[in-house]
């Protein structure tokens, strides 16, 4: 072999050098799997993933559910098996650490949970509200699209302030870290800034049922909702004009038999009623929730309930009793099962650690494996009409007008229609009390309470040998800011009892 | 021997050939081998004869020869005696002599070249073959264990291939790799994984390394910069040497078992159970049920382990070979586990000229995995049950049965009318199909050119090119007959191509000023770039179990998954090694580095770092001392860096797939912004101060190190706690510090030499870990789990939860704030607030040791040899939570033995609790357990022949056991044990983890 020579060396030297110092300038990254966000909010399909991320939050809210369960085991309807830190809501020794449902790995059934996903929800509306304008695409569905960006916005901050009163009125993406900080909104600055995104979703050309996309948020959702976040900002004329408006339009109407609401054959049926639910279905990936399991009786025994059931949430009995027999709801509750040997069980035998339950047959899907068939109802027309009830009564006092509202759901539960001659509060207790029978187990009583202020005197008297004292306090009035968001806040101020 | 005899061969040969001829004059010069220094002193002599003569100070001689004179003999202390045979024709003869190999000169091997271990400055340890490979390893780092004071290495998981996790000085990372750096003759390698993965390093072949060097400090770390901050690894495989060649088998053969199992409830005591939490009388007579299924029998099994290596060692004056083949296969100890290895290395040295050599090494392997998930991560205690082999085998209700009568194993919700439908026939994890294959090659290639005496060019090219396929299939066979329907069953493929390339121009200067002034210059430049790619099909819903998961498209449900990354690093180092007469070294190293995955403006950090170290033994004070063969004091201080806290792109705003919504019966994927950029993400930094002692006595019978250290690494990639009302829970930044300083011995003693020889060697170290900063100080701590917790001025890992305080005797006693009820656990009220809450919630728990120790001692007699090896933990907590599943009696799930005594009206049983449908226990200190443990690792007899006439030269066989006992107050399976494998800040959590078997070796060695 040729000896190597110097020069040869250095050359080869020369050429690692060079080639070394021409590729050492970039240190730029090369993405593959990640879009930057630079490059997004460009087209039509981005903008419409872009909102479905708007709608991905709903996932964390409704699959503990704490949108409803945070509500109905704090209230005097239903109550928790004692497990998983879940009686810490029935038994009010909420902490705002939420430390029992956090060491119970629950945070998904606390309100730390309400706040986390509705502000998850809200950046993404941001997002969309910030940069789809922008978008070069088919007009009518850009309005659509942040028409309903604008309407779950609102629907976040409903959820935030009916839990927590005074919250953060966060309307801009946070791309820096000094965006990452809010201070809280007065609560008539909350409530504007909800009744704008409504406007602004109102007119966005949202389609009716029965056009709209089951999942999407109709032209009426829009003031169905708009009439509840009045009704619990007490503004009674925009809650009786907007609720009067959904229930003129006709586009909805009660169905017959309010058991065929629940049932899980009827769901697409249900819809005539269901202005806006939180959509599951039996696939995967999809959205699911805990209710089938928690509902149905222990060790999967109940076979119309659920394939796995753990039998963790129950009726009161003197809920159950304060029903008329001939109310068709009752029968969405029961004081027996048919289990897996053909038997049915006696009230006695359905949970081992009360003698008294009640099962609820709201969420009933016995043949999901995968996922549930069960939606879970957020605004239904019935809900409207107890609103405009409520509303024209606050108003006018208890009218004809008033009576027919209310009387529309309680002949179609079956019962008769309610004596007149009752005084002003007297008929607002019995538009509350038609809440209280219509909307069991849907997240929905305990707000009734606590806009009211009724908590105070209900709760102490919502007891059974599980729950024989229920210590509610003032404070509860609203829910405890997290503390996670205390410690990482410095403008934020924990509501005022809490402390 | 040898020596002496050629020497006396010489001799008779130079008698027999006496003439009468004249004297002449024989001159020249003795140099230093390596230096090339003129060496004076050198003895001369002819051989046979008296007539001898010294170099002078420039180390040139002259010397009277007689005709018949043979041969010169060349000596001088501290170097190898060289004979030179005299020529008739040749009057000049320059020779160089070799430093003796003895204690002092024993060359280790450094970052980027090797040093004499006189000259070291840092804080090294070596480890050699036959340490690393006395036990039956399948991968490098179970060698070292507990080898090596200031590394603490934790057999996470015994499955075969399984996890281990290595600490130097300490987890220096929160988010982030705390593994160490491995290089491999050169290549870059990383280990990391989960607690079902397979060890990345179980990829290697533990049989084909000459010796591991680890270094600990920053002065030998920081040339190594930003990849150092955890120390580094050096493996060097065996290269070929000049010589005849070597043939050598090796062989051994093993039975592995399961050193304990856990004491459960037989069949009639669980019958009791579940009659009390479901009052219902099901077992109407549980007495006639006897002791039941053993489940963890129908699990565990005997299993074998064997390894066959065949090396060919070889080589003449220009090139050198060094070949091996190997199989690996153990059999794990869990039915359905084992880990396959086939591997070959082939390494090559050739020289071309005497300026330019060239070089290659080249390791590869085909592996393969068959895992079970042993435990799981989660508390619920669910998940382990329904998840795990071991969860099942515990929770199996006792009374059930494994198999139809057909053979086939009999679900158990086809069993009882379904009440066990919940609970998982531990046979079903014998079915689920978990394989992984790894094909790997780590290829090293080099060339070194000697530009002029001193001056060398190296450059190596580097690749390590790995490819993982992982098939997992859950069959419909396993399921309850009730359930299957057309979802039923799954399956997966998934691809990973990893690629990382490595290239280094390395230029060395090494010269002398004057006789007392040694120095080297070294100046790297290196460029790397990390690539990887993946793609997953998932599928259910399988017709059948037919094609298993290797036709997927026969699935009703597909779900793809792929991704791709890349990253770059660039770094340039420089280095000055400074000697002054062999006494005092002073190092000084500086290296940039550049990484692609941090901010626009830190791309770039810089790694300094300075050490020195006085052989007080050249002291002239010192050379009267008996007694005192060496001293020296080192010192270091420097700056290293880790980047590995932090995935790719986490500095730039990006959009990703965020969850969906349910529009119309259909699963609409979301995409949308996943959290803030952080433009200023910047390197974690550890400035670290070593000193250090190096101690020998007694002509080196008795040596010490003893080493002292303090590390702090500051910027360290964690997360700042956002505002959740921001909309994002934190943001990846540089927001935490951590300290770690310790204490870390070694010391070695022959205690007899001869025909009976014996050594002890032994090692402690004690480590202390802090956290001193988190998120920036906006909070001061923060649960990682529902237990463990991240605290400024604690250490890493630490449990926080409530005090157990016995059972709730009566309802007075409870406190409100928990699930408490009377038969169930109380849990102390801290602040005698009359609440529990968070304030109720203290450490009760570290899971960091005290101190960690090794000891070995070798013993041979004659043809005898025989080794003992022990090592252990103390001071360490473990947080049991399977106790928290499997002793709580709930119902349809059998329990630890302990619930016999559980708590009724009538037994007021302070321990366990009473029978209560669901519910938990609550999160309290009840199953804090002392982790301490000592361990007969191995002991090892062999009998040896050596100097065999024919093909065999040297033979050995040997019998081994290893983890013979542990003594331990451990309740568990195994007292070295994470859930949470290599978790930097998740330790010591034991929820069910394979456990290291007990084995027994039988095993030869022969070399031809």
């Amino acid at each position: 072999m040729k000896p190597f020579q110097y020069k040869n060396i250095w050359k080869l030297l020369s050429v690692l050098i060079i080639s070394s110092t021409y590729t050492s300038c970039s240190m730029e990254e090369d993405v593959y799997s990640s879009i930057i966000t630079e490059t997004f909010y460009k087209t039509a399909s981005d903008a419409e993933k872009g909102l479905l991320a708007a709608y991905g939050a709903m996932g964390g809210l409704y699959s503990g559910p704490a949108a409803t369960l945070v509500p109905d085991l704090s209230s005097d309807q239903v109550f928790p098996r004692a497990v998983v830190g879940r009686n810490s809501l029935t038994l009010f020794t909420l902490d705002p650490t939420y430390t029992i449902q956090r060491s119970q790995g629950r945070l998904n059934e606390s309100p730390q949970q309400i706040w986390t996903s509705c502000y998850s929800g809200i950046e993404q509306a941001n997002w969309v509200l910030t940069k789809v304008p922008e978008i070069t695409m088919d007009e009518n569905r850009k309005k659509q699209i942040l028409g309903e960006a604008y309407f779950l916005r609102a629907f976040y901050f409903w959820m935030l302030t009916k839990n927590f009163g005074e919250v953060p009125v966060k309307i801009n993406p946070s791309v820096t870290e000094a965006d990452a900080y809010t201070p809280k909104s007065a609560l008539p600055d909350v409530y504007s800034q909800i009744y704008s995104d409504l406007d602004n979703a109102y007119a966005a050309g949202l389609p009716s049922y029965p056009s709209i996309v089951p999942g999407r948020p109709s032209r009426e959702a829009v003031y169905a909702l708009y009439a509840k976040v009045a009704l619990y900002n007490e503004d009674w004329s925009t809650a009786l004009e907007k609720a009067q408006l959904v229930i003129s339009s006709g586009t909805y109407s009660l169905i017959p038999n309010v058991v065929d609401l629940y049932t899980y054959t009827k769901e697409e049926d249900a819809r005539k009623e269901m202005i806006w639910s939180y959509e599951c279905d039996p696939i995967s990936p999809g959205n699911g929730h805990q209710l089938v399991g928690l509902c149905g009786p222990s060790g999967s025994a109940g076979v119309e309930y659920a394939r796995t059931s753990f039998g963790s949430m129950f009726a009161y009995l003197s809920f159950f009793n304060s029903f008329d027999p001939s109310d068709q709801r009752r029968r969405l509750l029961d004081t027996t099962y048919l289990n897996r040997d053909g038997k049915w069980v006696p009230q006695k035998n359905i949970s081992p650690f009360t003698p008294e339950a009640v099962l609820i047959k709201k969420y009933q899907d016995p043949v999901s494996t995968t996922g549930t068939i069960r939606n879970i109802p957020i605004l239904r027309l019935a809900d409207v009409y107890l609103i405009a009830a409520e509303a024209e009564a606050k108003l006018n006092g208890p009218t004809a007008l008033a009576y027919s509202y209310l009387n529309a759901v309680r002949t179609r539960a079956g019962l008769q229609e309610l004596a007149p001659g009752l005084g002003n509060e007297g008929f607002i207790d019995a538009v509350i009390q038609e809440r209280a029978w219509e909307f069991f187990a849907e997240g929905d009583r305990w707000y009734d309470l606590t806009r009211t202020g009724k908590f105070m005197t209900v709760i102490p008297t919502a007891t059974n040998h599980v729950y024989p004292q229920r210590n509610v306090q003032a404070k509860y009035r609203y829910f405890p800011i997290p503390q996670d968001e205390i410690n990482a806040n410095r403008e934020l101020v924990q509501n005022p009892e809490w402390n | 021997m040898r020596n002496i005899f050629l020497t006396f061969l010489c001799a008779i040969i130079g008698m027999g050939t006496v003439t009468a001829q004249k004297k002449r004059t024989i001159t020249g010069s003795v140099s230093d081998e390596i230096t090339g220094a003129g060496l004076p002193g050198v003895t001369i002599s002819v051989t046979g004869k008296q007539v001898r003569t010294r170099t002078d100070t420039e180390g040139e001689y002259k010397l009277d020869v007689e005709p018949n004179d043979r041969a010169l003999l060349f000596s001088l202390v501290g170097y190898e005696p060289l004979t030179v045979p005299l020529k008739a024709d040749q009057s000049v003869f320059k020779v160089r002599l070799k430093e003796k190999n003895e204690v002092l000169n024993e060359v280790v091997v450094v970052g980027y070249g090797t040093q004499r271990k006189i000259e070291t400055t840092g804080s090294i340890a070596s480890v050699k073959a036959d340490e690393l490979t006395q036990m039956p390893v399948v991968n490098v780092a179970q060698g070292l264990q507990s080898r090596v004071s200031g590394v603490q290495i934790n057999q996470n998981s015994g499955s075969p291939g399984g996890n281990v996790s290595v600490r130097i000085r300490g987890t220096n990372s929160i988010n982030g790799n705390s593994e160490p750096l491995y290089i491999v003759d050169g290549i870059q390698i990383s280990n990391s994984g989960g607690i079902n993965d397979v060890s990345p390093l179980s990829t290697i072949n533990p049989n084909d390394i000459e010796s591991v060097e680890v270094l600990k400090d920053a002065s030998a770390s920081a040339i190594y910069g930003a990849r150092a901050a955890n120390g580094v690894v050096l493996i060097t495989t065996k290269r070929g040497k000049e010589g005849a060649t070597r043939i050598a088998l090796e062989s051994y053969y093993g039975i592995q078992k399961v050193g304990k199992k856990l004491d459960l409830l037989n069949a009639t005591e669980f019958a009791t159970l579940e009659n009390e939490v479901f009052k219902d009388n099901y077992y109407p007579d549980p007495a006639s049920l006897g002791e039941g299924v053993d489940w963890q029998d129908m699990i565990f099994q005997s299993a074998p382990i064997n390894n066959q290596q065949l090396a060919i060692n070889g080589g003449n004056d220009k090139t050198q070979l060094s070949l091996s083949l190997n199989y690996f296969k153990q059999d794990g100890i869990i039915v359905n586990s084992d880990f396959t290895r086939y591997s070959y290395r082939l390494n090559v040295d050739h020289k071309i000229s005497d300026r330019l050599k060239i070089g290659t090494s080249i390791l590869g392997s085909y592996s393969t995995n068959n895992g079970v998930n042993a435990g799981a991560e989660t508390l619920d205690g669910g998940g382990v049950v329904t998840g795990s082999v071991l969860g099942a085998a515990v929770g199996a209700p006792p009374v059930l049965q494994a198999y139809k009568p057909d053979g086939s194993v009999f679900p158990f919700g086809e069993q009882g009318n379904g009440r066990y439908r919940e609970v998982v026939n531990p046979l079903n994890f014998t079915e689920i199909l978990q394989r992984n294959n790894i094909k790997r090659t780590l290829i090293n290639l080099f060339g070194e050119y000697t530009i002029l005496p001193g001056l060398v060019y190296r450059a190596s090219f580097n690749s390590d090119i790995e490819n993982r396929l992982y098939d997992n299939y859950s069959p419909l066979s396993i399921l309850n007959a009730a359930d299957i329907n057309e979802n039923s069953g799954s399956g997966s493929k998934e691809n990973r191509d990893y690629l990382n390339l490595l290239h280094e121009s390395l230029l060395t200067y090494t010269t002398k000023i004057g006789e007392d002034h040694s120095l080297k210059f070294t100046g790297l430049f290196a460029t790397q770039t990390e690539s990887y790619k993946m793609n997953r099909i998932s599928a259910t819903g399988f017709p059948n179990d037919a094609t298993a998961n290797e036709a997927l498209q026969l699935a009703l449900n597909r779900t793809v998954l792929s991704e791709r990354t890349s990253q770059r690093l660039d770094s340039y180092m420089g280095r000055v090694n400074y000697g002054f007469r062999d006494k005092y070294f002073l190092d000084v190293t500086a290296r940039v580095d550049g990484s692609s995955k941090f901010g626009a403006n830190n791309k770039y950090g810089f790694f300094p770092a300075v050490s020195g170290a006085w052989r007080v033994i050249e002291e002239p004070f010192l050379k009267d001392i008996n007694g005192i063969s060496d001293l020296k004091l080192r010192a270091s201080y420097g700056i290293s860096g880790n980047a590995g806290g932090i995935i790719p792109y986490q500095s730039l705003a990006t959009v990703t797939s965020n969850g969906g919504y349910n529009m119309n019966h259909t699963w609409l994927t979301a995409i949308g912004p996943n959290g803030i950029a952080n433009p200023d993400l910047r390197w974690e930094k550890s400035k670290q101060l070593d000193i250090g002692l190096d101690l020998s006595l007694f002509n080196n019978r008795l040596s010490f190190v003893a080493d002292y250290y303090h590390k702090r690494t500051d910027d360290l990639l964690y997360v700042l706690a956002l505002p959740l009302s921001s909309g994002y829970p934190t943001m990846v930044g540089n927001y935490a510090s951590l300290e770690n300083k310790g204490v870390e011995l070694a010391a070695n003693a022959t205690i007899f030499e001869g025909d009976f020889k014996w050594s002890v060697a032994a090692n402690v170290t004690v480590n202390r870990n802090k956290v001193l900063d988190l998120d920036g100080g906006v909070t001061q701590e923060r649960f990682i789990t529902n237990y463990t917790l991240l605290k400024v001025g604690e250490p890493l890992g630490v449990f926080k939860t409530y005090v157990f305080d016995g059972i709730n005797q009566s309802v007075e006693e409870i406190v409100p704030g928990y699930d408490g009820r009377v038969g169930g656990h109380k849990v102390k009220d801290i602040n005698n607030d009359g609440i529990i809450n968070s304030n109720d919630q203290i450490i009760t728990g570290n899971p960091n040791p005290k101190f960690i120790y090794g000891f070995s001692t070798n013993l041979s007699y004659k043809n005898f040899d025989l080794s003992v090896f022990l090592s252990g933990t103390q001071g360490n907590d473990i947080y049991n939570i399977s106790r928290l599943s499997f002793e709580n009696p709930i119902g349809q799930r059998n329990l630890f033995k302990g619930v016999v005594n559980r708590w009724t009206p009538e037994n007021h049983s302070n321990q366990y609790s009473s029978p209560f449908v669901g519910g938990r226990l609550p999160i309290s200190d009840y199953s804090m357990e002392d982790g301490s443990y000592l361990r007969l690792r191995n002991v090892t007899l062999g009998y040896r022949l050596s100097g065999l006439k024919g093909v065999l030269s040297d033979l050995r066989i040997y019998v081994s056991g290893n983890n013979l006992f542990t003594i331990t107050d451990y309740s568990g399976y195994d007292p070295e044990v994470n859930t949470f494998a290599g978790s930097n800040k998740e330790i010591g959590v034991d929820n069910l983890v394979y456990p290291q078997a007990r084995s027994f070796i039988a095993g030869i060695q022969v070399n031809f």
